[in-house]
């Protein structure tokens, strides 16, 4: 190096220096003012906000994918209602007819609802809040300058530590409503997997009775269908009634008699008759699980709340009372 | 009843309702404790302190425990709430800076000893050149006195009264003139404290010159100067101007000196008290410049040494008080109690003692270390400010509240030492409490000295002190509530923010275990009807496979299903209104 080389040198420590040292002056200043502990509190309150976010995602995977299981179910069962129920319903019904009074079969079949997959509902609010909550505490560096330059230091240091003291306090607040928001999710996940279970086992019990229906009712209702006209021809031909106009046995006549188990059977038919045609159209199981019904349990959040904000409004107006005295 | 889905849901969705409230109430917990863990309850903490301080104070000020370095009612509250798990010990506690700072204006006592009169000798100073009567060649009285020289018009200082000089041949051979130079503060006043100054020689030198500055001589009537003599207090001076015999009283009257009545004007009063007090802070500020000049150092160490020897016996006679009363107390109240309680016999109560002295010994031992820490700590305390207190009694002008303030500040130094020493805090902590004893030991010696100045005023002392405790505590606890404000190292910041910290991570806690426990307990109740439903799916599935239809009622099975499943089907009227009617 030569001489030009560490005078140059020399010359832009030199030049550096006041800048180093305004720096540093500027360090302490920021710290003594609680600058520096603003903005690392700024941070962690984005942080903080950020993991509520993350929380939120997270329940609300957890809650669609039960939502998903209890949706697979539900095609199932209607396609089961829809196709092989009619299908009983009409052999059912072609032989009650004959026997008694029947509604007319029109039979209007209803669909069992899926549910929507959820959006984030009530929390969305909360965390577009949480979001704009910290925004007037954000000061850019000229506005900062300003406040210094008009001498106003000791009070500029006491209103950031207020300040400060308003963050911390919110950072615990989203903290504890992070908790909250997964404990929250956890139990509406439990009730989609309860209704999940109800759903398998409506299909479960819809299968059941079709199966039933078809193995060990149906095939007996020709026979006895027979059984009951031959029965009636006979009679007549006792009674020398013209066979021509022979209807079929009337049921409540041969209760009690050795034909009394015709009776049992042909009631029996009739209850599964009536079962399906409930199964065929009315949604079951969607009345019972209240599936279209969305804003049941978020509806009470919104009471709870006005409920509690009252509570405390009680209590506070008790409080001030307490302290005049 | 058999359950049926109904029930489960229901249980479902009032556990649902339940763990809301139940979040809602702990998120309402945790932002009211939050808000008071946060608010600063100035007004309190002001009125308490004051409180507190004022009782301290006047203790302070009628029993003379300074000298034991800790205060009677510190001992108070130690023996009265000691116990050996909680154990107040203000020598350690922040809150004593308070008490340490009011405690460093105490002036010792040492000043009646400065003042003892073996050590001050009178001086007899020559009276120099300017008093006297030769004074035409001197430019000061030309200056000060002179209106004509041609004529020789001279103008009485005192008076303003005009009148060619005379010079007069007296019949004893004194040379008299109208007006002659008079010391203000008179020259007699001067004396020396042999045992603290050294370079006696030319301090005396420096005496002189003080005395004989031309801004402490004054030129007045020769008469007025006769009668006047020696007397120094304006209010003598007047007397004996006014009690003057009648020839010479009609001479002064002649001269301006007195009026009418025969008393002294008074603008000519106002001119002498003013004059003379003028002339005398001025002077004294001198004396002490030469007196701090010539301060033979050695022999105010010297008599602080031994002063603070003697003192030491009673340091540690407060330090083994404060030690070992409160655990005596203590235990004796336990004694008693229990001997009240228990009925015991004196047997028994001396075992008692014979357990309690060795608990008592086993304390006081614990505590040697501090014991010893705290008299050296003292021991260096004394010595400073008996050292002080020495010069402060030796210097008679302001400049003494300069070495009051050196003083506390040097006494502050050596309790901050301690504070940084110890370890019970952090280095905030600590930077906190050393910066309140500074200001508070200023704020607190700068209160004195500003009532030292109201009392000269004529207030009567007594009044004056209760006054200055009263002003003294308040205001040192309006400092100390700005300093908790301002909080210069965030040490209440810091505390705060660990309590959040805290009241999150309790409420948090609380909040799972209720959640937990609720949880748990519904779903005990969800898995029971859960298995009684699948119960009966499994009965109903055995009894379609194996009822025979033609003579078993299904009636029971299907009801099961409409109940299960909530279908409302009403199987009985169906059937009637099935049967009843004819056969189309």
């Amino acid at each position: 190096m030569s001489i030009k080389d560490i005078a140059k040198n020399t010359w832009k420590a030199l030049l550096e220096a006041p800048k180093k040292i305004v720096g540093a002056v500027e360090h302490g200043a920021k710290h003594f003012v609680r600058e520096d502990t603003r903005l690392q509190n700024i941070d962690k309150y984005k942080d903080i906000v950020k993991q509520y976010e993350q929380q939120l995602d997270k329940s609300k995977e957890i809650v669609n994918r039960q939502i998903r299981k209890y949706n697979d179910t539900i095609p199932l069962i209607n396609q089961k209602r829809r196709a092989d129920f009619r299908d009983i319903l009409e052999e059912l019904y072609r032989f009650l007819l004959q026997l008694g009074k029947l509604a007319q079969n029109k039979w209007d079949f209803s669909f069992e609802m899926t549910r929507a997959e959820e959006l984030g509902f009530l929390e969305e609010r909360s965390l577009t809040d949480y979001k704009a909550w910290i925004m007037p505490y954000e000061k850019t560096e000229s506005q900062v300058f300003d406040e210094v330059a008009k001498g106003l230091i000791i009070g500029y240091r006491i209103e950031n530590g207020k300040w400060n003291e308003e963050i911390e306090k919110k950072c615990k607040e989203i903290r504890f409503a992070t908790e909250g928001v997964q404990k929250k999710y956890a139990s509406i996940a439990q009730q989609w997997q309860d209704r999940t279970f109800i759903a398998a086992t409506y299909l479960e019990c819809i299968e059941l009775i079709h199966e039933t229906i078809t193995e060990r009712i149906i095939p007996e209702l020709e026979l006895i269908s027979a059984f009951l006209l031959a029965e009636s021809v006979k009679n007549n031909i006792i009674a020398n009634i013209p066979i021509e106009n022979a209807k079929p046995l009337d049921i409540s006549a041969i209760k009690g008699t050795i034909y009394g188990r015709h009776y049992t059977f042909v009631k029996n038919a009739f209850q599964f008759y009536i079962l399906s045609r409930q199964i065929y159209q009315s949604p079951i199981l969607t009345r019972l699980t209240q599936a279209e019904q969305s804003t049941s349990i978020y509806s009470n959040d919104k009471l709870l709340i006005t409920q509690q904000k009252e509570l405390l409004q009680q209590q506070s107006d008790v409080l001030c009372a307490d302290i005049m005295r | 009843m058999e359950q049926s889905f109904e029930d489960l849901i229901r249980i479902r969705d009032r556990y649902a309702l339940e763990e809301r409230k139940m979040y809602i109430n702990y998120a309402t917990k945790l932002n009211s404790l939050t808000d008071e863990a946060l608010r600063n309850n100035y007004v309190k903490q002001f009125g308490d302190a004051c409180l507190q301080d004022i009782v301290g104070q006047m203790i302070r000020s009628f029993l003379p425990s300074a000298d034991m370095y800790v205060t009677a009612d510190q001992i108070m509250k130690r023996v009265v709430t000691f116990s050996y798990k909680v154990d107040y010990d203000p020598l350690k506690e922040q809150g004593a800076v308070r008490t340490l700072a009011y405690n460093y204006d105490e002036i010792s006592g040492i000043a009646e000893f400065v003042n003892n009169p073996d050590f001050i000798t009178k001086l007899k100073l020559d009276r120099g050149i300017y008093a006297g009567k030769s004074r035409s060649s001197l430019s000061d009285y030309r200056k000060k006195v002179l209106v004509d020289k041609k004529t020789n018009t001279v103008v009485d200082e005192l008076t303003g009264y005009v009148r060619p000089d005379q010079i007069q041949e007296g019949n004893n051979g004194r040379t008299t003139a109208s007006l002659e130079g008079d010391h203000k503060v008179p020259i007699s006043e001067a004396a020396v404290n042999e045992e603290f100054t050294r370079n006696i020689d030319a301090y005396i030198a420096e005496l002189e010159r003080i005395y004989n500055d031309k801004d402490n001589i004054w030129y007045i009537d020769e008469k007025a100067n006769n009668i006047k003599g020696d007397i120094s207090n304006p209010e003598d001076v007047i007397k004996a101007w006014e009690t003057a015999k009648p020839e010479q009283k009609e001479v002064l009257r002649q001269r301006g000196y007195l009026d009418e009545n025969g008393k002294v004007p008074e603008h000519i009063k106002s001119k002498l008290r003013e004059g003379v007090e003028s002339s005398r802070k001025n002077i004294n500020v001198d004396i002490d410049k030469a007196q701090l000049r010539n301060l033979d150092v050695r022999a105010v160490g010297k008599h602080g040494l031994k002063k603070t020897a003697a003192a030491i016996p009673k340091m540690a006679i407060g330090q083994l008080l404060y030690y070992m009363l409160p655990p005596i107390v203590y235990e004796t109240k336990c004694i008693i109690i229990s001997s009240k309680e228990k009925k015991l016999d004196p047997e028994s109560i001396v075992a008692k003692l014979e357990k309690a002295v060795r608990r008592i010994m086993d304390y006081t031992m614990h505590h040697v270390g501090a014991m010893f820490a705290n008299l050296a700590h003292n021991t260096a305390k004394n010595f400073v400010r008996t050292v002080f207190d020495l010069v402060i009694a030796l210097l008679k002008s302001f400049l003494r509240h300069f070495v009051r303030i050196a003083k506390t500040v040097v006494l502050s130094v050596l309790d901050s030492i301690r504070i940084i020493t110890q370890e019970n805090s952090s280095t905030a902590e600590k930077a906190d409490s050393i910066t309140n004893l500074f200001v508070l030991a200023l704020t607190n010696v700068l209160i004195e000295i500003a009532a030292e100045y109201l009392e000269l005023y004529g207030v009567p002392s007594v009044v004056m002190e209760a006054v200055q405790v009263l002003v003294s505590v308040v205001a040192s606890n309006m400092v100390f509530i700005l300093m908790e404000k301002l909080d210069l190292f965030d040490v209440r910041y810091g505390f705060k923010i660990t309590k959040l910290e805290q009241i999150l991570a309790d409420i948090s806690k609380e909040y799972d275990t209720q959640y937990i426990e609720l949880r748990d307990r519904t779903q005990e109740e969800i898995d029971v009807i859960k298995n009684e439903i699948r119960q009966q799916i499994s009965e109903i599935q055995k009894n379609m496979e194996e009822r025979d239809f033609y003579n078993e009622d299904v009636i029971e099975d299907v009801e099961r299903i409409n109940h299960l499943f909530d279908m409302n089907i009403g199987f009985q009227k169906e059937w009637e209104t099935f049967i009843l009617s004819p056969i189309q």
